[in-house]
């Protein structure tokens, strides 16, 4: 069966904004490992820390995440 | 230069490994008797015992010496951490929280792993304990280092950055 993951578009949105890990962990109150494990799909954020995250960038939250399908557990 | 969240995450970490090192030698020392007595009985192991007293010793100092250098770091952290609170709640963010919790998870699994064999080793073996022919367990010992060695090391594993991809 598909498994549903949190997709995101963190690394698009850094590259717009021309943002590196470390400074958005900064505006967002997390540490860089934290953004690198978002942005890799290690790990899920609350809603509060996605939220804030979408924020950083301006754009609406769903501009960011999205819910995807991990083919690979099919 | 590096943000004031990444210095104090890095701190942490270091801190967490030289804890570790120091944890472990002391594990080492604390432990020697039944690493020795794999190898001798304890009625053998007399000459060999002595003649690598002084290092042992040197391993208990040693520990301490590690332990007390990463402890006094710790207090330098934790004041630098309680002076800015928005670094304190960056530094312990929830993932951080939760690696935290998955640590405890697998320390205490562990605790429970060692406390088994421990009475396991103790109460299947009484003869040769009457006998005194039987290798030193130490037994509180044991569950006392390898569940903060669990817990400390494994904080660090969950911890650790993605790589690749």
């Amino acid at each position: 069966m598909a498994k549903n993951i949190l997709g995101n578009t963190i690394k698009v949105q850094r590259a717009k904004k021309d943002l590196t890990q470390e400074q958005l962990a900064g505006l967002v109150g997390v540490t860089r490992t934290t953004i690198n494990l978002i942005e890799r799909r290690r790990f899920v954020p609350s809603a509060l820390i996605a939220l804030k995250i979408a924020m950083a960038f301006g754009v609406p939250f769903e501009e960011v995440f999205y819910l995807d399908v991990d083919k690979s557990i099919e | 230069m590096k943000s004031k969240i990444e210095k104090m995450n890095r701190m942490r970490k270091n801190i967490l490994i030289g804890f570790l090192v120091g944890w472990g030698t002391l594990c080492l020392w604390i432990l020697n008797p039944t690493i020795i007595s794999l190898k001798f009985r304890w009625q053998e192991a007399g000459p060999f015992i002595r003649r690598i007293q002084p290092y042992l010793k040197g391993l208990w100092i040693l520990g301490i010496i590690i332990l007390s250098i990463y402890i006094i770091l710790f207090l330098i952290y934790r004041i630098k951490i309680t002076k800015d609170p928005f670094v304190h709640t960056a530094v312990n963010d929830e993932r951080v929280r939760l690696d935290w919790l998955r640590a405890f998870r697998f320390a205490f699994y562990t605790l429970i792993g060692i406390t088994i064999f421990w009475k396991w080793w103790e109460t299947s073996l009484v003869p040769d304990v009457l006998t005194k022919n039987i290798w030193v367990v130490h037994g509180p010992w044991l569950i006392w280092f390898g569940s903060i060695f669990a817990l400390v090391s494994s904080f660090l594993y969950y911890n650790r950055e993605a790589k690749g991809e």
